[in-house]
């Protein structure tokens, strides 16, 4: 479990309130559902602990009100892409060993 | 996206729209600085702010949310606003909307309150002429009619230009208005008798009372005492009126507490309240400058303010309208006015009614002011609130993006310190990439051997702390081994001392120290006695008997010739059977000596005897194992005098004893082995030496040699008594093999 970081969680609320903004800009979330996703949003938030939580949380917000698909997708592609990475490092260290470069 | 005008309620300028808070100013996240994504993803996310396509209706709370965003509110603030409930109206069609939604139902209800009035004040006008002018309203004749209609059409403003049926409008008006003082609370709280009879009957009284009664419109408005007081005839007395003044302050101190404690459950101080009650100030005014003055008190005001404002504002409206439609009326009256072929009486109606409209409208207007005034005051507290919310949002927004410029700076430069770093890493890696490769490879083996220098001095230091920490934990190990062997013969030395101890005083060895049955060592007398009480004890209660013989003293009832008296004795013998064809003393001694051969131990305790014993055991108590004790001791010198063993029981019950006794047994020239191996050959002769009775195995060995002979008279003792075992006393002296004749 990652501990959930205060930059983490303030990345949330800017990507969360810039999706509801767009949606409701763009006619696609009515003021109800924004009262309603608002206040799922600020409740359940704070009570989050770790990141594994907060995709979870994200993933469920998604499935409820479908304009916040997009932080959903942010968060776990930067999580994808940080699995690659670590997989990319590993791949390459095991080559260097192979090669046995000075 | 222009951020929209806030909508002015009350018909004034709220001072909100002119706050502007001066914030540090985020910039939001560059479309270069998010991950890509494949185009349905995207389409199915949404657009990003600001490219809202053409043609979307927002509603004001969405916008108000979105304004929020684009003046760099925080996204928590953002949030919050988008999560508050709305019960602000925000546009101007919002506020009509809410005001409708209150003005109609408070319309009918002011429409039904002035149609009453209206009614009662006709009904009382007409009534009042009708009794003037002599006309008996109950007696239909066509003069009649004519008078009342013409009093009617004078003074009910409805029915002016009306081509009215006048008695039947008369007969309805009178049947509504006094229908509705019967259904009245004052009415059926004075009469509830009266309540209780038919619809006419009810209306006929109302009607008494309201031709008997001056104030009429008191009673009407609830002064209830008066009335009641009026209506018997009385004059209401000042302490009377008091008391109603009370109950009235007492409800409206009941009201404003209830109206309230369901804002704050804050208890109210309502003497100020009360003070302007009695100085006559308007009900709905010292509840709403109560409400206001602790609203502000409590720093909450502005959800108050902002229901004061909608409620205040329909009710203007109401009053607008009111005022409209009598100017109507009037400018219609001017225009009949100016006409001709107006009678004297029609003119006179006529501008009378204009009067009385102009006045009601003078009236109107000022009530209007008053609630213009009040809505300013609501919407200076509103404006107030935000304006103080505005600035704690300031100073929040403030703190916040102070500390985020703050940290952003400390992370700006630390990445400045970073790129400085990458670009002199970057510099080196170039230049050592540039210098020839000669150079660089000799350069490399210089550093080798430097490390290996290095390597070798670390292992020599590794190896000298290693060789010390060995030495460190052998002198540690020697030292405790010292102090466990100094340790363990400190322990063994107090042993020794001990066991000195206990020899001297006892005369006890400790290698033969007796375990009990719990393994733990005895180590006196005192333990011994203990250990031989608990081996005496339970279902083997009958060897305590035995045991008791042990103590040395006589003991008669052991004896079979005294637990059984001659008499009993051919008994005995036929039971015994078998017992040869001698004489009855002789076969009396083969039953006896069968009797113990074959006692049993567990049936004999059944026995009288057995049961006897068993008490005279039991009644000796604990004495008995001292005695046990002192006996035991005694049997151990008897033995050592006859130089037999002290004790013989069955055989397991022997090696119990031999086991506790070891010592004493060996004293007295017994050896265990012995034993054991006179019991060996007794079951080689086919005697299984178990199941003989103690008192038969102790008669062999407590009795000295001579005085142990045996002479064998049954049947099965083929064997002479000489045994031809080695095993010195006792196989000398006791080897049975048939059952013995014993004399005690």
């Amino acid at each position: 479990m990652t501990p959930l970081l205060p930059e983490e969680k303030k990345q949330a609320y800017d990507q969360l309130t810039t999706a509801m903004v767009a949606a409701l800009e763009r006619g696609e979330m009515t003021s109800t559902e924004m009262s309603k996703s608002a206040r799922y949003i600020l409740t359940s938030i704070n009570m989050l602990e770790n990141h594994e939580e907060l995709v979870l949380f994200l993933k469920d917000l998604m499935n409820h009100w479908a304009p916040y698909k997009k932080v959903f997708v942010d968060f776990k592609s930067v999580d994808v892409a940080k699995e690659d990475e670590e997989k990319l490092l590993e791949i390459q260290d095991k080559l260097k060993k192979l090669t046995a470069v000075k | 996206m222009p951020r929209p005008h806030r909508p002015v309620l009350g018909g004034r300028r709220s001072a909100f729209g002119r706050a502007q808070p001066i914030r540090t100013q985020v910039v939001p996240a560059t479309p270069e600085q998010e991950k890509p994504f494949s185009t349905q993803e995207i389409a199915a996310a949404g657009l990003r702010p600001g490219e809202a396509p053409a043609g979307i209706t927002i509603d004001a709370n969405a916008q108000r949310t979105i304004d929020w965003y684009h003046q760099n509110k925080t996204p928590e603030q953002v949030l919050v606003e988008a999560s508050r409930p709305r019960i602000r109206p925000q546009t101007p069609e919002e506020s009509t909307a809410l005001r409708s939604k209150f003005e109609a139902p408070q319309q009918e209800r002011l429409q039904r309150a002035d149609n009453a009035v209206v009614d009662y004040q006709v009904y009382a006008e007409v009534t009042r002429r009708a009794a003037e002018q002599g006309i008996d309203l109950h007696t239909r004749t066509a003069n009649n009619s004519k008078q009342l209609n013409t009093i009617l059409r004078e003074v009910d403003p409805r029915l002016a230009n009306a081509d009215a049926r006048t008695i039947a409008t008369y007969t309805e008006l009178r049947q509504r208005v006094l229908t509705r003082f019967t259904q009245s609370e004052v009415f059926r709280n004075l009469f509830p008798d009266v309540a209780q009879q038919p619809l006419d009957q009810q209306l006929r009284r109302a009607e008494q009372l309201f031709a008997d009664t001056s104030d009429f419109q008191a009673a009407m408005s609830g002064r209830v005492e008066q009335f009641r007081l009026q209506a018997q005839g009385l004059k209401p007395t000042e302490s009377s009126a008091e008391a109603a003044a009370g109950d009235r302050i007492k409800g409206v101190q009941d009201r404003i507490k209830r109206r309230l404690s369901s804002e704050s459950g804050q208890k109210v101080n309502l003497e100020d309240a009360e003070e302007q009650l009695r100085q006559g100030r308007n009900v709905e005014d010292v509840m709403e400058d109560m409400t206001l003055h602790l609203s502000r008190e409590r720093g909450i005001s502005h959800p108050t303010a902002v229901r004061q404002i909608v409620s205040l504002t329909g009710e203007t409206t109401g009053l607008n309208a009111k005022i409209n439609e009598n100017q109507a009326v009037v400018a219609g009256l001017d225009t009949e006015l100016k006409g001709t072929g107006l009678t004297s009486a029609r003119r006179q109606s006529l501008e009378t009614k204009r009067t009385e409209l102009t006045a009601e409208n003078l009236r109107l207007t000022s009530q209007r002011d008053n609630l213009e005034i009040r809505i300013e005051k609501h919407v200076d507290d509103y404006d107030g609130d935000l304006k103080k919310d505005t600035r704690v949002y300031q100073e929040v927004e403030d703190d916040v993006y102070g500390r985020a410029n703050a940290k952003g700076e400390r992370q700006g430069g630390i990445k400045s310190e970073l790129d400085v770093m990458k670009q002199e890493v970057d510099e080196l890696t170039r230049q050592e990439r540039s210098r020839p490769k000669s150079e660089r490879a000799a350069e490399q083996a210089t550093e080798q051997e430097k490390l290996l220098g290095d390597y070798e001095g670390v292992m020599s230091d590794s190896m000298i702390d290693t060789m010390r920490e060995r030495s460190q934990l052998l002198a540690d190990t020697a030292r405790r081994k010292g102090e466990a062997d100094a340790q363990q013969l400190e322990k063994e030395n107090r042993n020794n001392e001990a066991r000195a101890v206990r020899r001297l005083t006892y005369g006890i060895e400790d290698e033969y120290s007796p375990l009990d049955r719990r393994g733990v060592r005895c180590t006196d007398k005192q333990r011994m006695a203990e250990d031989f009480n608990i081996i005496t004890s339970g279902k083997d209660g009958l060897h305590r008997v035995f045991l008791r013989i042990l103590s040395g003293g006589e003991n008669p009832l052991v004896n079979f010739d005294n637990i059984y008296p001659p008499e009993r004795r051919a008994d005995i013998i036929t039971q015994v059977g078998d017992c040869g064809g001698g004489s009855p003393d002789q076969q009396w001694a083969v039953a006896k000596s069968k009797l113990w051969q074959t006692l049993d131990l567990e049936s004999f305790a059944q026995t009288e005897s057995g049961q006897m014993l068993e008490r005279m055991v039991q009644q000796q108590g604990t004495n008995f194992t001292t005695q046990f004790t002192a006996g035991l001791l005694e049997a151990q010198s008897f033995g050592e005098r006859h130089g037999v063993g002290t004790l013989a029981i069955s055989a397991a019950e022997w090696r119990r004893m031999y086991k506790y006794h070891r010592g004493g047994l060996k004293a007295g020239g017994v050896q265990y082995e012995e034993l054991k191996q006179w019991e060996e050959d007794m079951k080689d002769e086919g005697v299984d030496i178990s199941n003989l009775g103690l008192l038969t195995a102790l008669s062999f060995f407590i009795k000295p040699r001579e005085e142990n002979e045996i002479s064998s008279t049954g049947s099965s003792a083929s064997g002479s008594s000489t045994s031809t075992s080695s095993h010195a006393n006792i196989s000398r002296s006791h080897a049975p093999r048939t059952p013995h004749t014993i004399t005690m």
